[in-house]
């Protein structure tokens, strides 16, 4: 989770599309296909038809239809960055690794969870432990300085847990001499002696085969998080990971270090070979002589850097021998195939996203996704192409300077809120394609996000409606002089995402109340300018885009949590005590876990908190978009792109298979 | 000055203005606000300091920039420049796998840019003030002023997708295959349409000097064809300025290759270019800039020698 990271390729392909939107825009459009498809209202109003319209998923495939075989041609957005999973998690980067690398738990669209590798899994034990226990197993690591004067743990090795009453700096702002630690050593030594918060159990399935033949073993999966440290992702793991312990040779216990409702989310990771578990870091990649191995369904074939690659059905994947229909949680028809039934897939790397589209057009790919709203449109509207779209976890959010006269005053944070329009945003700029925020919590979390998603809407959308009289109320009760002078900033090379920001302005400015202008910044440049501490000061709105993941927590602790001041996502040093509570108490508390109705009911108080103090502004949701030729059949789009074609291509857990029938 | 002393001369000059070219470029990447962890980190909240520093240590990132500078030319003159940080990859693998790509379509593009100007060029200059003149100049400042962006996206939407001779994306062979070649076609044109527009007004104009000199009207006098004075006498002096402009404009191509690689989707050190820009992948920004320097020094220098061998007045 976190920024929403358009990839390099689809950064530049955007500031293409901007120069082009102002020079020949009919070309595009007529790229994608046929014409039309735009809507153009103006009024604030009801566009909800229209977005529901746009929301389309397949309905899973008649097993006797499905046609073995055959070659998918995908377009993708971008060349992935690095096929080692702790060494890039970017969109492109993930969806080539989901081919091959497969946890001990999968997912559906909704974000149940459902044993994969394992056969089956338990809580074993939960039980109150906070971060102190572990004071025992630590050692002390000496405090210093990076170049930005920001205090830093002078250590190469992965901490684990930082003791909580040891602060890296003193009651002056110094930096201490040293602070105590956990490493992964005594990690491993405190859950082993029963200090950990919650350990869950997973009982592999036997005969699991990497790509090169090797068993999967309770070692593979101890072994995988060893990648982990120091890496790119190792904050997100160690957040709440302890430790790892191979029961026997097909039973690992993981360890969480406090009692945590989305353990059995957060704690499985891919598991690696033991022929390249010890690769350097980066270094699990073909450009670098390793090809990825794994245990998923699909074997490496080839990597043209920049240009293509291409993977092929593997004939020993471990779901044959055992048998979908045996797997405890299935529940569908008896012959649903044990595998993807696709031959081979050619993904071609395609930035620019009229080529994408064109390339659709002319058959020379049979699915892309990534493609504009009016592309989308287009395909939508067309005989020949079907899209498929489901919400996701990512949403464009504004950040208020709460640090910063007037912004500090909460009515006129939530004036703003009032003067943004939600609706005709999504309805005139995304033609359809996105969800007015009304709540800030997308469809895909509502599981353990809300106890009842529709009175949640019912409950806090009047406080986001388009409202410019109540804004004038809130700012009338403010203590301020009109009409407040505010510069609102986002990155440049999402066209979209500016003419957001640009309507939010122009409402703003149509009342006496605000005098805001717009500044846009190249991504790069923004999210530099957005991690200086003195952004803070700055009194600037920030907007930009959030990606989540399941877990509804993550929807609001990277906006408020203090901890990620200067860091994804919280550059106006939001710090309010009582939602920093929700957020912990809504996921590390004993009676959280394993009780969602009690998780979802604190979750829906944490809600109205978030959306009362409107430190943030939630804009819209987005939709994750697949659009293909009618050539293929039973698609489905993933919340997430990173596992569109994972997914669409085989889950057996929502009864979905792709397969291609060019007969038709 | 011999021709072989002037060549070393200018070799040796290569040294002190790629070492400028590098100083320069290293600078004003650093201008710009953070760096490559910064932009892979930004996506993952609750990553600490310490955790950040530790990755920023592994590439050297927590040094003092002219440290860092000191660190890499160092390592470049030894052969090595460093890893592209968000792939881990040496460098110099993506130049050797993206440098192909771009000489080709460098290359196709400055032929076409050729076979375009000088015959038009010739027309125009021999029917100076004439309706085709007029043609060749509407023609030509049309390509100067149509940005090249534009014009790939028209030439695939109306010879790739209604037309349909050509396909949207370049085929999966080998680079000088036929199919291959057929594709690069369009992105070709695209990126010579600006120098030939350029090269054509030059042509035109030499040429038409040419014709009004006095050996042109001894060459007529004598009663030699029309097409002989033409081609043998008048285009051989004509191609001198045209040769230097040629150079430089292999500048053009260059920085053209950038947006013609990205629209065209052409794995070309161009489109890895803006790539690096936008990742702040330092590494990669510096041993591009620093190749194509190098490459503007040679064709100069190649222009040079040719200056020389089409004028043998000419002595260094």
């Amino acid at each position: 989770m976190g920024m929403q990271d358009a990839d390099a390729d689809s950064r530049v392909s955007s500031i293409r599309r901007r120069m082009l939107g102002a020079l020949g825009a009919a070309g595009i459009t007529t790229l994608a296909g046929c014409p039309g498809g735009s809507g153009n209202g103006t009024e604030e109003g009801s566009g909800e038809t229209q977005t529901q319209a746009q929301q389309q998923t397949a309905t899973p495939s008649a097993v006797d239809e499905i046609v073995e075989g055959g070659t998918l041609n995908v377009g993708l957005t971008s060349n992935p960055n690095s096929f080692d999973p702790p060494y890039s998690s970017g969109v492109p980067s993930t969806l080539v690794q989901n081919y091959f690398f497969e946890s001990m738990v999968a997912s559906d669209q909704q974000g149940n969870l459902y044993p994969w590798l394992a056969e089956s899994y338990e809580v074993a034990d939960v039980q109150e432990t906070d971060r102190t226990e572990y004071a025992d197993y630590m050692t002390t690591a000496p405090v210093t300085t990076n170049d930005d004067g920001v205090p830093i743990i002078d250590t190469p090795e992965q901490v684990v847990v930082q003791h909580p009453e040891d602060s890296l700096t003193d009651s002056a702002g110094n930096p201490v001499d040293e602070v105590r630690i956990l490493l992964r050593d005594g990690a491993f030594e405190a859950a082993t002696d029963g200090v950990f918060g919650m350990r869950l159990r997973y009982n592999l399935h036997e005969g699991v085969t990497f790509t090169n033949g090797e068993e999967l073993t309770a070692e593979n999966v101890v072994r995988s998080y060893d990648r982990v440290e120091n890496s790119q992702i190792s904050a997100q793991y160690f957040n709440t990971f302890l430790a790892a312990e191979a029961v026997d040779e097909y039973t690992v216990d993981l360890y969480a270090q406090v009692p945590d409702a989305e353990a059995e989310r957060a704690l499985p990771y891919y598991v690696f070979s033991t022929e390249q578990v010890d690769l350097d870091g980066g270094n699990l990649d073909p450009r670098q002589g390793n090809p990825p191995i794994g245990t998923g369904p699909w074997n490496f074939e080839s990597f043209e850097d920049g240009n293509s690659f291409v993977v092929s059905l593997r004939d020993d994947y471990y779901m044959e021998d055992v048998g979908v229909e045996n797997k405890e949680w299935y529940d569908g028809p008896e012959d649903f195939p044990n595998g993807p039934v696709i031959d081979e897939i050619t993904h071609r790397f395609i930035s620019e996203d009229a080529q994408r589209a064109a390339a659709l057009q002319e058959n020379e790919v049979d699915v892309a996704h990534g493609l504009t709203a009016s592309a989308q449109t287009n395909f939508q509207d067309s005989a020949d192409y079907q899209t498929k779209a489901v919400e996701t976890g990512g949403y464009l959010f504004m950040q208020y300077p709460v640090q910063v006269a007037p912004f500090d005053q909460q009515n006129v944070r939530r004036a703003v809120n009032h003067l943004i329009p939600r609706q005709r945003m999504t309805d005139n700029i995304e033609e359809g394609w996105s969800r007015p925020a009304w709540t800030p919590l997308p469809e895909l979390a509502y599981g353990a996000g809300t106890t009842d998603p529709e009175q949640l809407e019912e409950d806090l959308r009047p406080l986001n409606e388009f409202d410019p009289q109540r804004a004038n109320e809130l700012i009338s009760n403010a203590d301020v002089e009109t009409p407040i002078e505010v510069q609102i900033e986002t990155n440049s090379d999402n066209q979209n995402r500016v003419q957001k920001v640009q309507a939010i302005a122009q409402a703003m400015n149509q009342t006496d109340l605000f005098d805001a202008t717009v500044e846009t910044f190249e991504f790069g440049d923004f999210v530099g300018r957005l991690l200086d501490p003195s952004y803070a000061e700055r009194g600037n709105i920030a907007v930009i885009g959030l990606s989540g993941t399941f877990n509804p927590g993550s929807f609001v602790d990277a906006t408020h949590d203090i901890e990620n001041f200067a860091q994804c996502c919280n550059f106006q040093m939001v710090d309010f005590e009582p939602i920093n509570e929700g957020i912990d108490e809504a996921r590390f508390d004993i009676d959280v876990v394993g009780n969602q109705q009690e998780r979802a009911s604190r979750y829906d108080q944490l809600w109205r908190q978030v959306v009362e103090t409107s430190a943030n502004s939630y804009l819209d949701i987005d939709l994750t978009v697949g659009a293909h030729s009618n050539d293929i059949k039973g698609f489905d789009a993933y919340p997430f792109p990173e596992g569109m074609y994972s997914y669409a291509t085989y889950a057996p857990q929502s009864q979905q298979i792709t397969y291609i029938d060019r007969e038709s | 000055m011999s021709l072989r002393r002037f060549i070393a001369r200018r070799l040796l000059s290569v040294v002190p203005i790629l070492v400028g070219v590098s100083l320069v470029t290293f600078g004003l990447a650093n201008l710009a606000p953070g760096d490559a962890i910064d932009l892979l980190v930004s996506f993952n909240p609750n990553i600490s300091p310490t955790e950040i520093a530790q990755i920023k240590a592994r590439y050297n990132l927590d040094e003092p920039v002219w440290s860092r500078y000191f660190i890499w030319l160092t390592s470049a003159v030894q052969g090595d420049f460093g890893v592209v940080i968000s792939s881990n990859q040496p460098v110099s693998n993506v130049i050797v796998s993206r440098l192909p790509p771009t000489v080709l379509l460098g290359f196709l593009g400055w032929l076409i840019a050729l076979v375009i100007a000088i015959p038009a060029g010739i027309y125009a200059a021999v029917n100076k003030d004439q309706l085709g003149d007029d043609a060749s100049r509407f023609l030509a400042l049309s390509g100067i002023s149509i940005p090249n962006f534009w014009l790939g996206l028209m030439l695939i939407l109306i010879f790739a997708v209604w037309l349909n001779l050509f396909p949207v994306l370049s085929p999966q062979k080998p680079l000088l295959s036929p199919s291959m070649l057929w594709f690069l076609l369009l992105p070709g044109v695209t990126i010579g349409t600006a120098a030939s527009a350029t090269l054509m007004r030059i042509m035109r104009s030499s040429m038409a000097e040419e014709l009004n000199k006095e050996y042109v009207t001894a060459a007529r006098a004598k009663g030699l064809p029309e097409r002989t004075v033409i081609l043998k006498h008048v285009l051989r002096n004509s191609l001198i300025s045209v040769t230097t402009v040629a150079a430089f404009l292999t500048a053009n191509i260059l920085a053209g290759s950038v947006v013609v690689e990205t629209v065209f989707g052409w794995p070309g050190l161009g489109r890895e270019l803006v790539r690096a820009v936008v990742g702040r992948e330092i590494n990669l920004i510096m041993a591009i800039t620093l190749f194509t320097g190098l490459a503007l020094i040679i064709a100069n220098l190649l222009a040079d020698i040719a200056y020389a061998v089409l004028d043998p007045r000419i002595r260094y």
